[in-house]
């Protein structure tokens, strides 16, 4: 059965004005973008507004009144458009990268290195199979070569035999670089097709019925 | 003109229009391929099953407008929270568009499962500062917060009453990410620090970056995209739109995989590449 919400026809009108861009840039197209960017910002606007309000105005009236000081620091970031008193804004600007920094040294440590390292010492011979023990030295294989593919620093002689062999392990890690870049972009064209899809089901499963 | 060349011409629309014709026709007329339900969607499905009555689930979201295709899992996601019986639920977004994701929590249908805000779920709504924000939560979530999304004072809410705002508390941690700051702020801060149970709702456009989470254990399961989330609804039972998507996404693949062929092939062939190759 056909929808009969007006806000649905206004989204797929959208959809299709935003497809109209495939042929050629044209004024259908610009008028869905602008309308978009409209809504968002003031949409963010009214967010942001509710989140100073809830989050700092509001616990301050109720006695919580250190939390000024974050306010205040919030406030001089605006002394950035005052070319005079630019400096000013540095100072939040300072505690936000400290604060952002340090919190994300926090998790990142132990997540993207500690346990990653952890993740490569996994049994070559595995007891899952020939395919996970196939997997398992996959991963070791990849991590390694590609960290060697990063060193800089120590260059054999080209000449030599170490030399020929830093050259192939290079090759090799180009090459399962490649792979890996190769599922990147099978990822995206997934992701593409995804979103697509999701306006095409949308158009034709809860707009039109079908 | 050579036909390699030609096919270097080729114009993009009619790419498109094949794409187009290809998607709308399969979406109306599946052929009803099988879904391989993958290792970590089972194991979404067991960390749900896991839950107990009186567990906490602290269900993150980052999803906006643009992007919600992307966590289409997000509906089946909360029908199973729903289904298990005493489990209670605080969400909270690192996203402005919280609207949109309390759309997508009714779709859900919690009254159906006799769940009632206040008592089985909490929406705190959206929290700026990314990192900053998790860190919070985590420190002190009880701390953190006077009012919900609604502007409601959480003390009047009997959920909010049940729980002490440590960590300890949270027996999973849910996390539907689209955009950053995501699921990545999440886990750096709330599930590392605490060894919080994590899981992933996420896009498949975020399967490589993400299976190295998974394979250290740090998301104990994952559901990324259409085909993930069309095995996860036949593994609840709750068929729906994904699993009608999958003939689509394969035919769209299938589209996709002739097109890069045939463009590499005519490409070898190409008087250009001769000429370079020289």
């Amino acid at each position: 059965m056909i929808s009969t919400n007006i806000g649905m026809w206004v989204g797929a009108i959208f959809t299709i004005l935003v497809w109209t861009f495939l042929y050629k840039d044209n004024d259908l197209y610009v008028f869905a973008e602008y309308t978009y960017v409209g809504v968002s910002v003031g949409y963010g606007f009214a967010v942001a507004v509710k989140n100073i309000i809830d989050m700092g105005i509001t616990p301050i009236t109720s006695g919580e009144t250190l939390l000024i000081i974050p306010l205040i620091l919030g406030f001089l970031l605006y002394t950035n458009f005052v070319p005079k008193y630019r400096w000013v804004s540095r100072w939040p600007m300072a505690v936000l990268v400290g604060l952002g920094v340090g919190l994300a040294m926090r998790g990142a440590i132990k997540s993207d290195f500690i346990d990653q390292i952890r993740g490569t010492l996994i049994p070559l011979v595995s007891n899952e199979g020939p395919l996970q023990s196939f997997n398992n030295i996959l991963i070791v294989v990849t991590v390694v070569t590609i960290l060697y593919y990063f060193v800089y620093t120590v260059e054999p002689n080209p000449n030599s035999g170490l030399g020929i062999v830093s050259k192939n392990i290079r090759t090799l890690a180009r090459a399962l670089m490649m792979v890996g870049f190769g599922a990147a972009y099978g990822n995206v064209m997934m992701y593409r097709f995804t979103i697509f899809l999701g306006r095409v089901q949308y158009i034709l499963y809860d707009l039109l019925g079908l | 003109m050579s036909l390699a060349e030609k096919i270097l011409r080729l114009d993009r629309r009619v790419i498109f229009v094949i794409i187009f014709i290809v998607g709308v026709y399969f979406a109306i007329n599946p052929i009803g391929f099988p879904v391989i339900t993958q290792p970590w969607v089972n194991d979404f499905y067991s960390e749900i099953e896991a839950l107990q009555p009186g567990d906490i689930v602290l269900v993150h979201w980052s999803v906006q407008a643009t992007s919600a295709e992307q966590v289409a899992g997000a509906v089946p996601t909360m029908q199973h929270l729903y289904r298990q019986e005493g489990i209670k639920m605080i969400h909270f977004s690192l996203g402005i568009q919280v609207d949109l994701l309390d759309q997508l929590i009714d779709e859900g249908n919690p009254a159906a499962h006799g769940k009632t805000y206040g008592e089985d779920w909490i929406q705190l709504g959206y929290i700026a500062g990314g990192e900053t924000a998790c860190a919070a939560i985590g420190s002190d979530i009880k701390g953190n917060f006077q009012n919900d999304w609604y502007g409601t004072p959480l003390n009047n809410l009997k959920l909010w009453n049940e729980i002490s705002g440590s960590m300890k508390d949270i027996k999973l941690i849910v996390s539907l990410s689209s955009f950053d700051p995501g699921s990545d702020a999440v886990r750096r801060q709330l599930q590392v620090p605490y060894e919080t149970p994590m899981i992933l709702v996420g896009g498949a456009g975020g399967l490589t970056a993400n299976m190295q989470w998974y394979n250290t254990k740090q998301y104990l399961g994952m559901l990324l995209g259409m085909t993930d989330n069309s095995a996860y609804e036949i593994l609840i039972n709750m068929p729906g739109i994904a699993a009608r998507s999958t003939d689509v996404l394969s035919m769209l693949y299938v589209v996709a995989i002739v097109f890069i062929v045939i463009g590499n092939m005519a490409y070898l062939m190409s008087p250009q590449r001769r000429l370079r190759l020289r």
